[in-house]
């Protein structure tokens, strides 16, 4: 008797643990599908870890490497990515870059479950050099706090200003480069991270990857 | 007889004792097994890693840790120098949560008004009466230095990775300014004061089309 109780008890908590599991993912989801895609929400919405978001519907965006990250890391051999299903949270580590012994650990611009991986850049990763965010595009992302989220990243102007600041700092940084960091034009050189020598390329890490350090006053 | 009896009854009880036993350390297995998991570095780096200096949020408010558990959050001197004098600032109550992203206070000034995100999540602990009762102090004052609202963060760690900070935050705001007096030019009165830093009363001087402007230009509002 005490043993079928005991069954009893134990398939209770479970059965109770599931339904609340099931009952939280259903709000979210349907927080996520509630919201409608804004008229300003359009171009790319860019993290201080150099990661950015488009957003094609409110309930599934895509999430990739930026032009700045393109450039420095030179080119990319291998990706390591989440599978699908994974939770990834804004600021959390969303995927690794490798080229020889180089690798970088890039930030997530925004929260959600991972739903689908570009299988074309986990191929072939120099897709990634593309421009165009229909084909270099990492992770398609179902969002969790799309709206709020997003007013954390760069965008527009906003966007602009950093990426003037980003240019000014990384010519700074590489001072005594031996190579041009520019192009014509005043761009950073597309394949500038194939020049970088291994303590230039820590030094980029240390400046432009690790948002978040801080420094003191 | 009587002891086979007792000795029953002592078996009976203990078998029992021992059942809701299990089933209470049942309920404490299930409840840690289906806690919300924090990754590993995320939680070493938020007992072990000490954050330090400002951290500013791309729509011109900051943060900085005070204490483990404590940070001060403001607004910059961005904002205050190109709102022009506050004349009033809602803010949220003591107790009230607040999330990165999501409104944190309301500065007014006739029909100019600005909604500002918080930098961080938390809960309000504290908030600072003095400039509720003189929202010009924070015109008058290095608003870096003038805290609005005292928070216990919540993902302090993760969340100041998504916050800009150290040289970087010095550059943005360098490029800000720059942009700033290239959206004024042609303007009939001078942008910056001497020094080359943003007059601080500049607000006070923008018309409505040109506030419209920089407010959606510069305070990441979308």
């Amino acid at each position: 008797m005490s043993v079928v109780l005991l069954l009893l008890f134990v398939a209770i908590v479970v059965g109770i643990g599931i339904w609340r599991q099931r009952k939280i993912a259903a709000v979210r989801e349907g927080e996520t599908i509630g919201t409608k895609v804004a008229p300003s929400w359009t171009g790319i919405f860019v993290h201080p870890g150099h990661a950015w978001v488009e957003v094609a519907e409110p309930a599934l965006v895509a999430v990739g490497t930026d032009e700045f990250t393109r450039s420095v890391f030179g080119s990319v051999e291998r990706l390591a990515l989440p599978e699908p299903g994974t939770m990834i949270q804004q600021g959390g580590k969303a995927w690794r870059l490798k080229r020889g012994t180089r690798e970088l650990v890039q930030t997530s611009p925004i929260s959600g479950r991972v739903e689908e991986v570009n299988q074309d850049v986990v191929q072939n990763p120099r897709l990634l050099v593309e421009k165009d965010t229909q084909k270099n595009w990492m992770l398609k992302i179902r969002p969790l706090k799309l709206k709020r989220e997003l007013r954390n990243l760069l965008h527009g102007n906003v966007l602009r200003q950093w990426n003037q600041a980003v240019k000014d700092r990384l010519v700074a940084t590489l001072t005594m480069a031996e190579f041009p960091v520019l192009q014509e034009g005043g761009e950073i050189k597309p394949d500038l991270g194939d020049e970088l020598t291994s303590q230039q390329w820590d030094k980029v890490t240390a400046e432009f990857f690790n948002p978040g350090q801080g420094e003191d006053k | 007889m009587q002891n086979l009896q007792e000795f029953m009854l002592f078996t009976k009880a203990t078998e029992y004792l021992i059942a809701i036993g299990f089933m209470l350390i049942f309920i404490v297995f299930w409840r840690l097994l289906n806690a919300p998991r924090r990754p590993l570095r995320e939680s070493v780096a938020a007992s072990l890693e000490v954050i330090k200096g400002i951290f500013a949020h791309p729509s011109h408010t900051w943060a900085e840790v005070i204490q483990p558990n404590v940070v001060n959050v403001g607004m910059d001197k961005f904002t205050s120098s190109v709102f022009g004098s506050i004349q009033e600032i809602k803010l949220p109550n003591q107790g009230d949560r607040i999330y990165q992203g999501g409104r944190a206070w309301r500065l007014q000034r006739g029909e100019r008004e600005l909604a500002q995100v918080s930098p961080v999540s938390g809960r309000v602990v504290e908030v600072n009466r003095k400039i509720v009762e003189n929202p010009e102090l924070l015109n008058r004052e290095d608003p870096e230095r003038n805290w609005i609202l005292k928070i216990a963060p919540t993902r302090l760690a993760r969340e100041a990775r998504n916050l800009l900070s150290g040289e970087m935050l010095s550059r943005w705001n360098q490029a800000a300014k720059e942009q700033l007096v290239a959206a004024l030019v042609p303007s009939s009165y001078p942008v910056l004061q001497e020094g080359g830093e943003i007059k601080p009363d500049l607000g006070d001087e923008l018309t409505s089309q040109q506030w419209e402007k920089i407010s959606r230009d510069f305070f990441n509002v979308f």
